[in-house]
């Protein structure tokens, strides 16, 4: 299906020369993003003790099982989960309720309020994390995970709150008045309509608010302790110390479970419709 | 009544873990330096001390590698990204269509320790390059190698995300305006000049303004690619946290990088109307 | 017996403008009214009104005697068929018949006999398991007036129940909702900006414009005798002939300046000023080509000037020799005999006239 070819007269060659060049750099990018992940791939499975030049004389999943064996990989790993999880229940509780409101036309100001929820996203990770631990200073809270949550809470809600008033704002207000209209009253309409419509868009604000708060390390830099340690930070401390492969091991249990996670989605939501409500206007995450 | 009820607890997460952190900052970021101490001294005053300080060519310089670090690997990235969200609506077919969609998509969300750790490999001591990197004479150690590596990660990371967003606006492209283009006669390569472009800028200033926001900001790239030898101004707030402990100079910090993200933002929205 | 529904001199604004200025009127049970008028008259607010969307200013809305005043819209006992329908589209067209059941604590059983209740009425006996997108824009409408009509409102409001709807199926759709009102006894405002849905969907019409009601009647008299110009032209087409209203010998005529004479059943006594003879173009007959017969009360001549084809009737301009125009609705049976441009006489029945005053 090349578009208009048929057409073209003059300046073929030209065409042809630069379609060339373009399918080069395109190759070229492919291999750019993907060479690496092979290598780390490569690398996890390398039989030898030592950092050593690739390729490895003889494979082995040895580092693999040091993962398990690790003593902060575990621990850092729970705390990561927890801080996450508890990110992504206030997401969807306190995020959808205040997408409701901002959305609902009953708010003065409303406009302002959507900007001042939405303004994380353009203040870098570092300065709301070494803000964030000025201020629990002052209030001489220097240690526990509640600190954690509260950091990863505000790097992502603008996330969650984006994607659900992205489903709210396309749906029909009128639903919610033939709701009222036989006999449901707010809570129960919105339990019986709003929600299951705006599903998709709490979804998506969830994995959102998952993948950053999983991934960051910018913000917990600043807020993390000797018991609370997530394991991104772990992981960047590891990576400086020394070369360890089981972190080669771990990347690469993510990229299956990355890959895995993007499946499931694409099967049950469709890729299309997560990319239309949470990415456009905004990176993945600051770190 | 009850949506002010809903807003509330949103609000007040907003507003404890982010406007009252960055108002503090700013007051911090004019207290007098006490070692070993956080927050204001009292009876001691407000200074400018902590700004003037900043004033060296080593923080400028700084300033000046993030910046140009930043706007290079943005520009990089929107200039493949482009082409590649074009090949992938118009030319591919539709399952190698969805396929490299579902790869961008998980590049997108894979984790960017796992990209960098997975750089840091390729581009290392021991990665496929190094018989490359010898036979060109380049130094591994070398700082221009690091600032490439550095370059090369932070296009990595945003890359998948530019194309994303082109993809969308390719998307919106009537193809017919191209095909009437061509009927009347000009190149490919210059129907793209002249119809392609102009209609997808807004989109392409929209992703370079996220690489370029994402670049500048980035933190953990450079802190783990650069090896100490290569900073960005995010790196120096978190030194001045961890190794010296003076808070009002990172506050300062804080406040210069807040400061360089919101201009530049303000400064591409502006250029793009 | 106290009315289904009284409005009290209802005021309602938005902002700056006025919605609803001091409108008053009620509704019987077992009665069907139509409020029309076009858009942004206020037929719709009183609509919100009554369903609890919005509150009044001043004044009362009452139902089944109760001041609704403060009532939320789930604690009144009203129906109500939105013009999109607004069917929920994550659930099967049985869930959305039974969901106004759902919250009334109606036991299980009875749901699922009213729900297959309600699917025979609407004939959609077997769809009850179809999503809404599965289902034709006429069935969507029937589920909706299924959802609405399940939990026995006191008041059924249908606003533009079948403006989203193509031509052929409105009229299919605009018999059978008369007759499942009728036969169910249901008490309904229709608000419609379509003067035909009017007149065949309510027993009694309300004439609306910019906040009042400008009159209200059963179909026939809002047609034949509008009180204002407004309600005239909205009803449908119209001839506005100048001239006179004398004593002439056989009775009261109405004479135009060229010297035809209509009867009319009576001098018009209220607007003693009435200049004006509203005619419907149903009211004139094209009798044939003018031969140059004597003129009688009751008719004139004119210059055929256009003809235009509207399917079952025809419609034809005619210039009066006295200068002004006036449309004839003839029956399409024959072919016309006439030519643009010939002499036609016309018969008037003055009659269905009403009058008006400069």
């Amino acid at each position: 299906m090349s578009i208009g070819s048929n057409t073209v007269m003059r300046g073929a060659w030209q065409d042809r020369l630069a379609g060339g060049l373009i399918w080069a750099l395109l190759g070229v990018t492919l291999v750019f993003l993907l060479l690496p992940l092979v290598v780390a791939v490569v690398m996890s499975l390398d039989s030898r003790p030592f950092l050593g030049q690739l390729p490895p004389p003889s494979l082995s999943l040895q580092w693999y099982a040091k993962v398990f064996t690790s003593d902060y990989i575990g621990p850092s790993f729970a705390t990561s989960l927890v801080v996450a999880l508890v990110a992504v229940a206030l997401n969807a509780t306190a995020g959808t309720a205040a997408a409701v409101a901002i959305t609902s036309g009953r708010l003065p100001g409303s406009r302002l309020l959507a900007q001042l929820f939405l303004s994380p996203l353009v203040v870098p990770a570092v300065v709301i994390g070494f803000g964030l631990l000025l201020v629990l200073a002052r209030l001489g809270i220097t240690s526990g995970i509640g600190r954690l949550m509260l950091g990863h809470i505000v790097i992502t809600l603008p996330y969650a709150i984006r994607a659900c008033m992205a489903s709210l704002v396309g749906q029909d207000r009128r639903l919610t008045e033939a709701a009222a209209i036989l006999g449901a009253n707010e809570w129960q309409a919105f339990r019986s309509v709003t929600l299951p419509l705006i599903r998709t868009g709490i979804i998506t604000g969830a994995i959102f608010t998952l993948a950053i708060s999983l991934d960051d390390v910018a913000v917990s830099m600043f807020l993390v302790d000797r018991q609370n340690i997530t394991l991104p930070v772990a992981l960047v401390t590891h990576m400086r110390a020394a070369f360890d492969l089981t972190i080669a091991a771990i990347a690469v249990m993510a990229m299956v479970f990355t890959a895995f996670v993007v499946l499931i989605l694409d099967v049950t939501l469709g890729i299309d419709r997560v990319i239309g409500q949470g990415l456009y206007r905004s990176e993945k995450e600051n770190s | 009544m009850g949506a002010l009820w809903l807003i509330l607890p949103g609000l007040t997460l907003i507003c404890a873990g982010f406007a009252a952190p960055l108002a503090l900052l700013a007051r911090q970021s004019l207290d007098v330096f006490v070692p070993g101490r956080i927050g204001a001294v009292e009876g001691m005053g407000l200074t400018g001390e902590n700004y003037r300080q900043l004033l060296t060519p080593a923080f400028l310089g700084l300033v000046w590698q993030t910046l140009w670090l930043g706007i290079a690997t943005a520009t990089v990235a929107t200039a493949i990204a482009m082409p590649m969200a074009w090949a992938i609506v118009r030319r591919l077919s539709p399952r190698l269509r969805s396929l490299m969609l579902g790869l961008t998509f998980a590049l997108v969300f894979l984790s960017v320790l796992v990209k960098i750790y997975a750089i840091s490999m390729t581009f290392g001591a021991v990665g496929p390059f190094r018989p490359v990197l010898l036979a060109l004479g380049i130094n591994p150690n070398g700082r221009g190698y690091i600032e490439f590596v550095v370059a090369a990660g932070l296009v990595h990371a945003a890359l998948p995300v530019a194309v994303l967003s082109l993809v969308g606006a390719v998307q919106n492209l009537d193809p017919r305006l191209l095909d009437a283009a061509g009927c009347l006669g000009a190149p490919r390569w210059r129907v793209h000049l002249d119809i392609t472009l102009p209609m997808v800028r807004p989109a392409l200033v929209s992703a370079w303004l996220i690489a370029l926001t994402y670049a500048i900001s980035a933190f953990v790239i450079p802190l783990v690619l650069g090896r100490g030898r290569v900073n960005f101004v995010s790196n120096m707030i978190y030194t001045r946290f961890s190794e010296i402990a003076n808070y009002p100079s990172g506050a300062a910090i804080s406040v210069v990088m807040l400061a360089l993200s919101l201009i530049t933002i303000l400064l591409v929205a502006r250029a793009a109307r | 017996m106290t009315d289904t529904l009284e409005f009290d001199a209802v005021t309602k604004q938005f902002g700056a403008v006025t919605a609803l200025d001091g409108v008053g009127f009620s509704v019987k049970q077992g009665e069907t009214i139509a409020l029309l008028g076009p858009s942004g008259c206020g037929k719709t607010t009183i609509l919100r009104l009554i369903a609890g969307f919005e509150q009044p200013d001043a004044g009362r809305v009452l139902l089944g005697g109760r001041d609704m005043a403060g009532l939320r819209p789930y604690q009144r006992n009203v129906g109500l068929l939105f013009q999109h329908y607004a069917l929920f589209p994550h659930m099967t067209v049985a869930e959305n018949i039974a969901y106004g059941l759902r919250y009334r604590g109606t036991p299980k059983a009875e749901v699922a006999a009213r729900v297959t209740e309600m699917l025979r009425l609407v004939r959609l006996e077997g769809m009850a398991d179809r999503r809404p997108d599965q289902l034709s824009g006429g069935q969507q409408q029937r589920v909706a007036l299924a959802r609405a009509m399940a939990t026995r409102p006191e008041l059924l409001l249908l606003d533009e129940p079948l403006s989203a709807l193509d031509a052929r199926l409105r009229q299919d759709l605009r018999t059978e909702l008369r007759d499942l009102l009728a036969e169910t006894g249901t008490t309904a405002i229709v608000v419609t900006h379509d003067q035909e849905e009017a007149m065949s969907l309510g027993q009694r019409i309300f004439v609306m414009r910019a906040g009042r009601i400008l009159q209200q009647g059963i179909p026939d008299e809002v047609y034949w005798q509008p009180q204002d110009r407004f309600t005239a032209e909205f009803m449908g087409r119209v001839n506005w002939l100048d001239g006179s209203f004398v004593t002439g010998a056989a009775g009261p005529v109405f004479r135009t300046p060229g010297g035809w004479e209509i009867a009319v059943p009576a001098l018009p006594s209220g607007q003693a000023g009435a200049t004006e003879l509203c005619l419907r173009p149903e009211s004139i007959e094209m009798v044939g080509a003018d031969h140059g017969i004597r003129t009688d009360t009751g008719t004139m001549r004119g210059v055929l000037e256009q003809t235009t084809l509207l399917g079952p009737t025809r419609i034809l301009s005619v210039r009066l020799s006295d200068g002004q125009s006036v449309e004839v609705a003839m029956p399409n049976r024959s072919q016309a005999m006439l030519q643009v441009g010939s002499f036609v006489m016309l018969a008037v029945n003055g009659h269905n006239g009403a009058f008006f005053g400069a």
